[in-house]
C-alpha cells in the first residue's frame, strides 16, 4: 500500500531534506504506536550489502531500492510479516505478506498498519484520484494486491497460454516464468491487481480472489485430469527430479525451482509421500545465493554456491547423494 | 533469440505476463535476469507496470503533444522528466499536468476517479497545493531580506508560471 506524505516531494523528486524530513516523522509515527513495538528501523545505507541482498531475497525490498541508499529505510517487524519501505518510489509503502488463501487478513493488517501511521501523518490525497503516488500506476486506493500460486498441471497441460488471454481483460495481471517446452521452467505465477483506480479495496480483493479461486479450481482439475490419462508422464517428471537431486553435484536457481515444482507436483498428487509445503516453501527460501552466502565465512564464487545448493537440497529434503 | 537486455548472449528464459489489454514476452538470458534480481519467480511487479506505463507513455509521446505546462507549478520538475522516468515529483503534479494525467490513468485503469471509502472522510490536514500565490510572494520577499537569492530565483519562476496559467485561464 503506498502513501505519500502531505506537502513533500516525491523521493525521486526530492532534496535530501526532505527526505530526512520523512524518515524524521515515520520515526515520530512509529514511537507514536504501540503496534509498533516489534518493529526495528534500519538505515539502509548504514546496512551490510550482505544484509541489503538479503533483504532482497526475503522480499522485503525490490533489487531497484538498493541503486540508491541514501537517505532511506525500512522498519521491519520482527516476525519479517508486516513492514514499511521508507522513500523508495513512495514516501511511504506499507506490505504484509502472510503464507496461504488469507486476502482478507492480509488486506485487515495493513489497513491497520497504514490506519495507524495516518492517523499521525498527512497523507497526500485528492477526492478525484485518491492517495496520490510517484507514479500514476499505483494511484487511487494505492493498494496492491499479489497471490503466488504454483501451477504445475495447468503448464504440463498446457493451459497457461489460454488462461493468460482470458485474464488479459479483467485488470488482473498474471506474469510468470512461462517455458512452454523448455525443459526446465518454474510454474510459480503471481497473480495481482493491475487497476487500483476506480475501485475500493474489497471491490479489488474480491475481484482478485474469485479470479484467484477459478485459476486454483483449473489447476486442481488439470492435475486430476493428468493424473488420470498421463499417470506414466507425471512419474517420469517426478521421479527424474529425485534423480537429479540425488546426483547433482552443482544446481543453479532455474533448475532448483523446475525441481522443487515437480517434488511439490508429486507430492500433492500422491505420487510420492507427502512432503510438509512448509519445507518446500523454507527451501525457497534459504537456497538462494545470498542465503547460502551468509552461512558461510568466506565469499564464495557462483559455482561454489551452486554445489553447496545442491548439497543444502538433498539435506533438507533428508535424499541420499548417490556415489558420494 | 537475443536476450533483450544485453543484446548478446542467448535470451533462455522467457517471461510472460499479461495485464488490461496487454500481454507481452520477455526474454532474457540467465544473467541480465539474475542482474535484474528477478531470477525468482516471486520477484517484484513494479519494474512490469512500469513498462506497461512506458508503452502507454510512448505511444502519447509519438501524438502531436498538447500538453502546455512543462513543469509542475509545485515542485517545478518538467513534464519531459516524467515521460523518461515514468514518476512524478509531488502530488501537484497531477494538477499541473491535468489534461495528461487523466489520459493516462484513462488508458491505465480504465478511469480517472478515485471511489471514496467512508474512512477517508479522515481527510489529510492540508489539501494539496495550497501554497498560494500570497505566500510564495511573501516567501520571496523573505528569500530576497535574507540574501537567499537562489532560492528567491526559485520563487521568482513560479510565481511567474502561475501568472501564466491564469492569464491562460482568463483567455
Amino acid at each position: 500500500m503506498a502513501r505519500n506524505i502531505d506537502s513533500i516531494p516525491f523521493p525521486n523528486w526530492a532534496k535530501d531534506n526532505s527526505l530526512k524530513k520523512v524518515i524524521k516523522l515515520t520515526r515520530e509515527a512509529k514511537a507514536q504506536s504501540s503496534l509498533f513495538d516489534d518493529f526495528d528501523y534500519y538505515s539502509v545505507s548504514k546496512l551490510s550489502n550482505m544484509n541489503r541482498s538479503i533483504l532482497v531475497e526475503r522480499h522485503l525490498i525490490n533489487p531497484a531500492f538498493l541503486e540508491n541508499v541514501k537517505g532511506r529505510g525500512i522498519l521491519i517487524e520482527r516476525s519479517e510479516e508486516s513492514s514499511v519501505i521508507v522513500n523508495e518510489e513512495d514516501h511511504l509503502r506499507f506490505q504484509t505478506i502472510k503464507g496461504g488463501f488469507s486476502l482478507k487478513a492480509t488486506l485487515k493488517r495493513i489497513k491497520t498498519i497504514e490506519n495507524s501511521v495516518g492517523s499521525y501523518l498527512p497523507f497526500s490525497f485528492s477526492s478525484r484520484y485518491g492517495y496520490l503516488t510517484s507514479c500514476p500506476t499505483n494511484v487511487g486506493t494505492g493498494i496492491r494486491i499479489s497471490l503466488f500460486c504454483h501451477l504445475p498441471g495447468l503448464a504440463l497441460s498446457n493451459m497457461l497460454g489460454g488462461l493468460f488471454n482470458d485474464i488479459m481483460p479483467t485488470g488482473i495481471i498474471i506474469r510468470g516464468f512461462f517455458g512452454e517446452g523448455s525443459e526446465f521452467s518454474s510454474t510459480i505465477f503471481q497473480v495481482s491487481n493491475q487497476v487500483t483506480l476506480g475501485f475500493t479495496e474489497e471491490e479489488i480483493l474480491n475481484r482478485l480472489s474469485i479470479i484467484a479461486k477459478k485459476i486454483i479450481e483449473m489447476e486442481r482439475n488439470a492435475q486430476i485430469d493428468l493424473k488420470k490419462r498421463k499417470r506414466d508422464v507425471l512419474e517420469d517428471k517426478v521421479f527424474r527430479a529425485i534423480g537429479i537431486i540425488k546426483g547433482a553435484r552443482f544446481l543453479t536457481m532455474f533448475e532448483f525451482y523446475s525441481l522443487l515444482s515437480a517434488l511439490k507436483l508429486g507430492s500433492s498428487i500422491g505420487i510420492i509421500p507427502k512432503i510438509e509445503n512448509s519445507i518446500l516453501n523454507i527451501m525457497i527460501v534459504t537456497c538462494q545465493p545470498m542465503h547460502i552466502q551468509r552461512t558461510n565465512n568466506k565469499p564464495l564464487k557462483k559455482v561454489e554456491i551452486e554445489k553447496k545448493r545442491a548439497h543444502l537440497v538433498r539435506e533438507m529434503l533428508g535424499l541420499d547423494c548417490i556415489f558420494e | 533469440m537475443i536476450c533483450e537486455n544485453c543484446k548478446t548472449r542467448d535470451a533462455n528464459i522467457h517471461i510472460t505476463q499479461a495485464g488490461l489489454g496487454y500481454k507481452k514476452e520477455i526474454n532474457l538470458c540467465t544473467e541480465c535476469l539474475t542482474k535484474k534480481g528477478l531470477y525468482s519467480p516471486l520477484a517484484y511487479l513494479s519494474e512490469y507496470l512500469g513498462d506497461i506505463l512506458k508503452e502507454l507513455i510512448t505511444q502519447d509521446k509519438s501524438r502531436a503533444t498538447d500538453y502546455f505546462m512543462t513543469a509542475c507549478t509545485e515542485c517545478g520538475m518538467p513534464f519531459d522528466r516524467f515521460l523518461d522516468k515514468g514518476l512524478l515529483g509531488c502530488a501537484r503534479c497531477y494538477d499541473s499536468f491535468s489534461l495528461e494525467m487523466k489520459k493516462i490513468l484513462n488508458r491505465f485503469h480504465g478511469t480517472a476517479q478515485h471511489v471514496t471509502l467512508s474512512r477517508e472522510r479522515r481527510k489529510p490536514v492540508s489539501p494539496i497545493g495550497t501554497k498560494t500565490l500570497e505566500l510564495l510572494k511573501a516567501e520571496l520577499k523573505t528569500a530576497v531580506e535574507s540574501e537567499n537569492f537562489e532560492r528567491a530565483a526559485e520563487l521568482r519562476d513560479k510565481i511567474k508560471k502561475i501568472n501564466r496559467i491564469e492569464e491562460n485561464k482568463e483567455n
